[in-house]
């Protein structure tokens, strides 16, 4: 029992967020039947799931929506759709709107790998470990490719963003030592 | 990271909306479930299989503790539900290993019919001129078009030992209408049927952890029932049996069983 309410209090705290995640990796249509999938393994590993289970949920997520996306296209078509979303969120003054159009259309130049470092740490609030964890890479790789797709987010944007190269290896060497 | 551009960029996402806790929310966690059980069923030693199967098995087994069946490959007469619940019920009493009831078995009435994740779960019963108990349940296997057939009904049976209400790990001799069913929670997700001991009762206020709900009570069977996965936090819910001026007739505490 004390299992079951674990996993109950897992799925009660992140099971929206993988719902977020999985709508921007799959589409609405089908998201919600891979989280049923996340969280299937959820259950069956439950020993194995580390508390915060948010990195370790958004792995298998991410696992189990490219089983179901082979194709690279459908998966861009749906990323694409899911950042067209977020410009019909709440009510905003038309600077806002123009603001939010433009990163939207910059985050959509990216690569997927690069946008998805980037949300990571943003919409889904992980730590350069966690989301390193997540994208099954080194915290260092992960660092560098955040990095990497900060510079290049800017550059679409002709924004410098005023990021250096040493604020990113400071940042780097503290998520590397948690 | 502090970035004003992934400040905004977090910016971008909409406002949480509780789905997890929401009735779409609840059904793709017991979909979780299930398919975690049916994934590792084929493994005796895993522990979540054998937890959640012990689960699924409580609703219809601890219901009518020994003398429940399964009625399938059970032939039955054709007809309506009325016809094809005595049906299952009489096959199952004409069983050699079978108590049965003994006596002329009145017209088997609906007590509660309600969608859960497995799909319909049904609940009829029907007593003898003996006195004795009956009942019959379809647990996600009928569609709940026209009537079921006998393989739909998953079990019948008549009298036995029944489990109390306010306290699972007691068992009691079925002699009322209204000792049967109660609050489980299971892979169909939380659910609550029975019967009103109260024939002045029109309606039935569901409050626990979480829930706070009204369901109606059948004029025919005084029976009530619904899936109610806003339970998933809590293994005790109170019943307070209203009349039809909305006067408190009386309140009983149920309490899942574990296990």
């Amino acid at each position: 029992l004390a299992s079951q309410h674990r996993f109950e209090a897992i799925y009660g705290e992140e099971a929206e967020t993988v719902l977020r995640y999985l709508r921007y990796r799959v589409g609405p249509d089908e998201a919600e039947d891979m989280v049923a999938e996340t969280f299937a393994v959820a259950w069956q590993k439950l020993d194995q799931v580390p508390d915060p289970p948010r990195a370790w949920l958004l792995a298998v997520a991410r696992r189990v929506s490219a089983n179901h996306l082979r194709s690279r296209r459908r998966r861009r078509a749906h990323e694409v759709g899911a950042l067209d979303e977020t410009l019909t969120t709440g009510i905003l003054d038309s600077e806002s709107v123009d603001r939010r159009r433009d990163l939207v259309t910059a985050l959509k130049k990216l690569s997927s790998l690069d946008r998805e470092a980037i949300l990571l740490v943003t919409w889904y609030d992980l730590t350069h470990a966690e989301a390193a964890a997540s994208m099954e890479c080194s915290t260092t790789a992960f660092a560098v490719r955040l990095h990497r797709a900060r510079r290049r987010l800017g550059a679409v944007l002709g924004e410098d963003g005023g990021v250096t190269d040493h604020h990113i290896n400071r940042n780097t060497m503290r998520e590397a030592t948690r | 990271m502090n970035d004003d551009l992934f400040d905004e960029i977090r910016g971008l996402q909409g406002p949480t909306t509780s789905w997890a806790t929401s009735t779409a929310g609840q059904h793709t966690m017991l979909r979780a479930i299930d398919r975690a059980q049916n994934a590792a069923s084929s493994s005796a030693e895993n522990p979540s299989a054998s937890r959640w199967d012990s689960s699924r098995r409580r609703v219809l087994v601890l219901s009518l503790c020994g003398v429940f069946s399964l009625t399938a490959g059970v032939a039955v007469a054709a007809g309506g539900p009325t016809e094809v619940v005595r049906g299952a019920i009489s096959a199952f009493t004409h069983r050699p290993d079978a108590e049965g009831h003994g006596g002329v078995l009145d017209d088997p009435v609906l007590v509660a019919e309600f969608r859960t994740p497995r799909g319909i779960y049904a609940f009829w019963t029907a007593t003898s001129s003996t006195g004795a108990i009956c009942s019959a349940t379809s647990d996600g296997t009928w569609d709940g078009e026209g009537a079921p057939t006998a393989a739909e009904l998953d079990g019948a049976g008549c009298g036995g030992e029944v489990i109390s209400h306010a306290d699972p790990s007691k068992h009691a001799p079925l002699t009322r209408l209204d000792q049967l069913g109660g609050f489980f929670r299971d892979a169909a997700g939380p659910l609550i049927y029975g019967v009103a001991p109260y024939t002045e009762a029109v309606s039935v206020h569901v409050q626990g952890k979480g829930v706070d709900r009204t369901l109606p009570v059948r004029a025919d069977s005084h029976g009530f029932g619904a899936a109610i996965p806003e339970a998933v936090n809590t293994d005790v819910v109170r019943l307070t049996f209203l009349d039809d001026a909305g006067v408190e007739l009386g309140s009983e505490r149920w309490v899942a069983p574990v296990g």
